[in-house]
């Protein structure tokens, strides 16, 4: 009995080592190639491009840095900077944009949520045609808005961009605060309008204190959907005076050379901020990358 | 109590159905004035060049448009079976009482919260054929020298690429779902003597079908609209090895000026995908209530 016993625990111990093991790998493959992008922003350019790989260097050049971020000081130190490339506008660009954006939808889409989810309004067909909006991709609207917008001067704006994103994270934000308003408990509420509370009433007082949360990680969504997005801002503003940042690293492959360093720096400016943002909402992700169609 | 028509609850909604008629329906009337004139770099109709329905026809006999098809339906099934089956291993692999899981659950987040425009950016640098990671692995250790931006193999680049970044969504999304499964099946299956494989083929997979429904469906969703690698990485080439749905459009309207064709395209595909949306809209709806 005790041979049994023991070689059960052994066969445990085997299986979690294996476990271990693998999910090591798939991590060190998941992560891997941002790590590489991270180190290169510390390298020079013979660094990256000599071979084999460097993974880690000390000490880490911050010159890509202080290209990317501040042109005007790199400038001073002679250094050279690739031409036509404003990254400290792109990045004003991206953050006016994107909470703009975000601003629009969530307050747009909280009506909608909580009309939706407390009389059902609109029904499936509602819900159907926020749906339909997720799913189409959005190069089929992105035809017809470019030559609306071409009409009404709205391209390389931030309006421009601040319209479609927010339109295009709807169902997002809709679909998602939906279902956090329908997990609620409804009594609360009930007790509202029975004391006469209008509809509008009972939504600013009892209910969005009580979604908080949830609006806020809605929000977060919203936002980093919006500061990721390529292909609207890449067409509306052409590389103009309303880049945003997904567009503006592409612009360091310039026709007469790709700027390695510079690109990696640029990346890792953009993306660790939306990476902590994600992982503060570790939480809700589940729930809000399937549009509230399962618990987190 | 009477029933109000001008009731609150229909002035809640109003203001996200007006936006987003404002700009999906609206500017889409314009289009379909403009797809029956031949233009090329203007968007203001002019009489003499109308054509009627020919930007119909041509881009419906334009055998671009297939293959264009074709190679999103590929890139699309094969990202979408690979995330998930990938992502099923690992969501088993750490459904169970492992030490150090609050950290390593929030790595597989990071990949998911990088632009994928940005991520494709990576990947110039890192499949570099003179001094890239990849390239230079392979041929080190395992002595091939690979060309993973050719005709042959760009689209299963692209798709590996896909893999890299989007796996953990479906790890996620089946990871929550499987530790949030009753124990009480498991239970009396144990005591009934099943053994492991048969507890996973008649009650794990079943209680999971409809978290995994959800995740085939999001992640082939966001496969064929993929747009942002493709620019960055491929440009839809070479050749037209790697020319999405979403590309051809791009092709055509904005790099061919052909306003025309562009428009009419955009009709045709906009009202074959939304023909394709109500059939998956039935079908979400069933995975939404299995099991209820």
């Amino acid at each position: 009995m005790g041979q049994v016993k023991s070689n059960l625990k052994y066969k445990r111990y085997m299986e979690n080592a294996i476990a271990y093991f693998l999910i090591a790998i798939s991590i060190l493959v998941f992560l891997g190639p941002i790590l590489y992008i991270i180190s290169c922003s510390f390298k020079n350019l013979y660094q990256i491009t000599t071979t084999p790989p460097i993974w880690f260097v000390w000490p880490p050049n911050l010159q890509s840095y202080v290209r990317v971020l501040t042109p005007e000081v790199a400038k001073e130190w002679g250094l050279r900077i690739p031409a036509g490339i404003d990254f400290p506008e792109y990045l004003t660009n991206s953050l006016i944009v994107c909470f703009g954006a975000t601003g629009l939808a969530i307050s747009v889409s909280l009506l909608a949520a909580y009309s939706m989810a407390r009389w059902r309004t609109g029904g499936d067909n509602l819900r159907g045609y926020y749906l339909s909006l997720y799913m189409l991709p959005p190069a089929i609207f992105v035809v017809p808005l470019y030559i609306l917008f071409k009409f009404y001067n709205l391209l390389d704006t931030q309006i421009g961009l601040i319209l479609p994103y927010s339109v295009f994270n709807m169902p997002l934000a809709v679909l998602v605060l939906e279902s956090f308003i329908r997990d609620l408990d409804v009594t609360l509420e009930e007790a509202a309008w029975i004391d006469g509370c209008s509809k509008l009433g009972t939504l600013t007082r009892i209910t969005l204190p009580l979604i908080m949360p949830g609006i806020v990680a809605t929000a977060i969504l919203t936002f980093v959907t919006c500061w990721n997005e390529f292909m609207i801002a890449f067409l509306f503003t052409g590389g103009g005076k309303a880049t945003t940042l997904t567009v503006g690293v592409a612009k360091f492959i310039t026709g007469y050379g790709i700027w390695y360093s510079e690109i990696a720096a640029a990346s890792t400016i953009t993306l660790i901020p939306m990476i902590i943002l994600f992982m503060l909402v570790q939480k809700y992700l589940v729930k809000g990358l399937t549009l509230g169609a399962l618990k987190g | 109590m009477r029933r109000k028509f001008l009731d609150a609850k229909y002035f809640m909604i109003l203001p996200s159905i007006g936006l987003i008629l404002l700009v999906t329906i609206f500017p889409f009337i314009f289009t379909i004035n403009l797809s029956a004139y031949s233009l090329y770099g203007t968007y203001d109709p002019i009489p003499e060049k109308f054509v009627g329905l020919s930007n119909y026809m041509s881009s419906l006999t334009d055998p671009k448009l297939y293959e264009s098809i074709e190679v999103t339906i590929t890139y699309t099934a094969a990202a979408t079976l690979l995330e998930f089956v990938i992502g099923l291993g690992l969501a088993i692999l750490m459904n169970r009482p492992l030490r150090f899981k609050r950290i390593l659950i929030p790595l597989y987040i990071v990949p998911m919260a990088i632009a994928p425009a940005i991520y494709g950016t990576f990947w110039t640098i890192l499949l570099n054929l003179e001094f890239g990671v990849v390239p230079y692995y392979f041929r080190s250790l395992l002595g091939i020298d690979i060309r993973p931006l050719n005709m042959a193999n760009a689209l299963w680049t692209l798709v590996f690429i896909d893999t890299l970044q989007w796996t953990p969504f479906v790890f996620l999304i089946l990871y929550a779902a499987l530790q949030s499964l009753p124990a009480e099946p498991f239970e009396s299956a144990i005591v009934d003597g099943a053994s492991r494989f048969q507890i996973f083929r008649h009650i794990t997979l079943p209680l999971l079908s409809p978290a995994m429904g959800i995740a085939i469906l999001f992640r082939s969703i966001g496969a064929y609209k993929a747009f942002d690698t493709i620019m960055v990485l491929t440009g839809g080439g070479p050749g037209l090895s790697t020319t999405s749905i979403s590309y051809y459009v791009y092709r055509i309207f904005f790099l061919g000026f052909d306003v025309g064709k562009g428009c009419a395209l955009t009709l045709i595909i906009g009202m074959a995908l939304f023909y394709i949306f109500i059939g998956i809209r039935s079908l979400y709806r069933r995975i939404l209530t299995w099991g209820k």
